[in-house]
């Protein structure tokens, strides 16, 4: 519990709702803290639904809490009914702020009774603005793809082995996914009792995802798992040319992992894309 | 009254508006994406029994109605994406029921069922091959309900609470947290009037919460059995939560900040 002792930690859980509520929506529970708006504040709270709306945001406040000081890795998406709730606690908020608005307003220019449309608009422009900009980063993750349904030979799928776990590349490939396995990777085997083991050099083993009980691992392809001295023969036994690897580094740094053992580099670099920092990816295609 | 329907109409019309505009800008979808898209297809293809093979701890329903949408031919993708749509535009509704609850006034209840409609991140995850939009859609209205039956003490509400609770932990598990506001909600009832009432308060909370949880065990808990036919080791109640309280008690700020920086 010393977790929960840590003004940082508490700082960036405040964050991580700021950023989940919208600045829109914090500003508006601002001014629906101070709006009396449609219900007066003693009989709201005498209401039998304040004490309901307490035990659920308290509630779902204290699970996420629970989990975000549990180490558990912590996404907005475990914010998501805390945010309805203060949506739903913001409304108020809007007839306040409208009649501020106003206030101001009334100064310089004549105020209508459409004026609250002219609020509305606002928030709109400021909500949908946000929500309607288009992704433009990791364009890497189409481009790869297009690459090797291009070529590969006609009439046969593709096989994209990768050094790290995306799978919407070899998904959108239409390729059969397979894992290149490095350190501090965890995979594993079956022996001969087939019983399944951890293999204590991953570095060079082709695995496929583990499925049923095994699922969220990785799976040697060969019994016994056999590394990079095996790796030009997997790569034919898979197909050759219908076979792609794709590296999460540099090329020098791929054939550096072969030419250290002696090996003969079995594959012809493709392309070299970069990632949005600047990364390099290296991919590969199999030849006979 | 009317022109109250026509504003509630036309905020869920752009609700869907702006979740469909969202799906025609994302480009890509995310990890998780592709291995609900391919156990739904996998339903299909192999049989129902292997749909649970890449994921076996994944909650059924937003994966089923991905199979579904695979078997009659509308493809696992755009099942999943017509899902998080509707069920994220609707969620507008939702909030307007919760909201006329809260405020009893259809004014105040527009204007939050107009802000769910475009607020940012819920119009986000409408676009996404997820569960977050199903999933929210369902506590909202299982809420909504709570705060209705909770107003009028209508047993066929506490049912529909406990309907859309048991149909949120079919989605996400954390779903059978609105069980427990019930109860807990129950506890606080019969805590303020202990003195006072105390006949009258346990008549109204008895059979609501004997409601919500008779109803939220008959969509659950035949569901986890009929499962045990398949490679899905779904369990409505999630025992991960032990670990999660284990690394509360334990865990220091630099070993969950080291987790946050991964």
């Amino acid at each position: 519990m010393r977790a929960l002792f840590s003004l940082k930690l508490w700082l960036i859980l405040m964050n991580r709702l700021v950023e989940a509520f919208f600045p829109v929506v914090c500003i508006l529970l601002i001014f629906s803290w101070f709006s009396d708006k449609g219900e007066n504040k003693a009989a709201f709270r005498k209401d039998s639904h304040f004490k309901l709306l307490i035990i659920v945001v308290l509630s779902d406040f204290f699970i996420r809490a629970l989990l975000f000081f549990s180490g558990v890795p912590f996404s907005h998406r475990y914010l998501l009914v805390l945010t309805v709730m203060a949506i739903m606690m913001a409304a108020p908020g809007v007839p306040k702020l409208t009649e501020l608005l106003q206030k101001l307003t009334g100064r310089y220019f004549a105020v209508t009774p459409r004026f609250s449309i002219f609020v509305f608009s606002l928030l709109s422009i400021a909500c949908v603005g946000k929500a309607l900009s288009p992704r433009l980063d990791k364009k890497w993750i189409r481009e790869i793809p297009v690459v090797i349904k291009n070529l590969c030979p006609e009439g046969r799928k593709p096989v994209l082995i990768m050094d790290f776990d995306d799978r919407r590349i070899p998904y959108y490939a239409k390729a059969d996914y397979l894992k290149f396995g490095t350190k501090p990777d965890k995979i594993f085997y079956y022996t001969e009792n087939g019983i399944l083991q951890k293999c204590p050099e991953p570095d060079g083993i082709i695995a496929k995802p583990g499925e049923k009980k095994w699922c969220g691992l990785f799976v040697a392809l060969n019994v016994p798992p056999a590394g990079l001295a095996n790796f030009a023969d997997d790569i034919r036994k898979l197909g050759a040319e219908r076979v792609f690897v794709l590296m999460y580094r540099k090329d020098s740094e791929f054939r550096e992992l072969f030419s250290a053992k002696g090996l003969i580099f079995p594959l012809k670099l493709i392309q070299e894309f970069h990632d949005d920092k600047g990364r390099p990816l290296s991919l590969y295609q199999g030849h006979n | 009254m009317k022109n109250n329907k026509i504003i509630l109409c036309l905020i869920l019309i752009l609700a869907l508006g702006l979740r469909l505009g969202r799906c025609l800008l994302v480009n890509r979808i995310d990890k998780d994406s592709v291995i609900y898209i391919q156990m739904a297809e996998d339903g299909v293809q192999k049989g129902i029994k292997y749909t649970f093979d890449r994921n076996s701890r994944i909650p059924p329903l937003y994966v089923s109605g991905m199979l579904i949408g695979e078997w009659i031919g509308l493809g696992a993708e755009n099942s999943g994406w017509l899902i998080s749509v509707v069920a994220g535009a609707l969620l507008a509704f939702a909030v307007f029921l919760m909201a006329r609850c809260v405020f009893r006034e259809n004014n105040l209840a527009l204007i939050a069922a107009f802000l769910a409609a475009i607020h940012p991140c819920l119009v986000r995850i409408s676009a996404e091959i997820m569960r977050d939009s199903l999933f929210v859609s369902l506590v909202a209205f299982a809420l909504a309900f709570v705060f209705m039956a909770a107003d009028t003490g209508e047993l066929w509400k506490w049912c529909f609470a406990g309907l859309f609770s048991a149909l949120a932990t079919l989605t996400r598990n954390e779903g059978i947290e609105i069980v427990f506001v019930v109860l807990i909600w129950a506890l606080v009832e019969l805590c303020l009037n202990l003195r006072t009432g105390l006949k009258n308060t346990f008549k109204k909370v008895l059979p609501a919460v004997l409601a919500v949880t008779i109803i939220f065990s008959i969509f659950t808990f035949p569901v986890q059995i009929s499962l045990r036919n398949t490679s899905s080791q779904w369990k409505v109640f999630d025992f991960r939560i032990s670990s999660y309280v284990k690394g509360f008690l334990k865990r220091s700020e630099k070993e969950v900040l080291e987790k946050e920086d991964t």
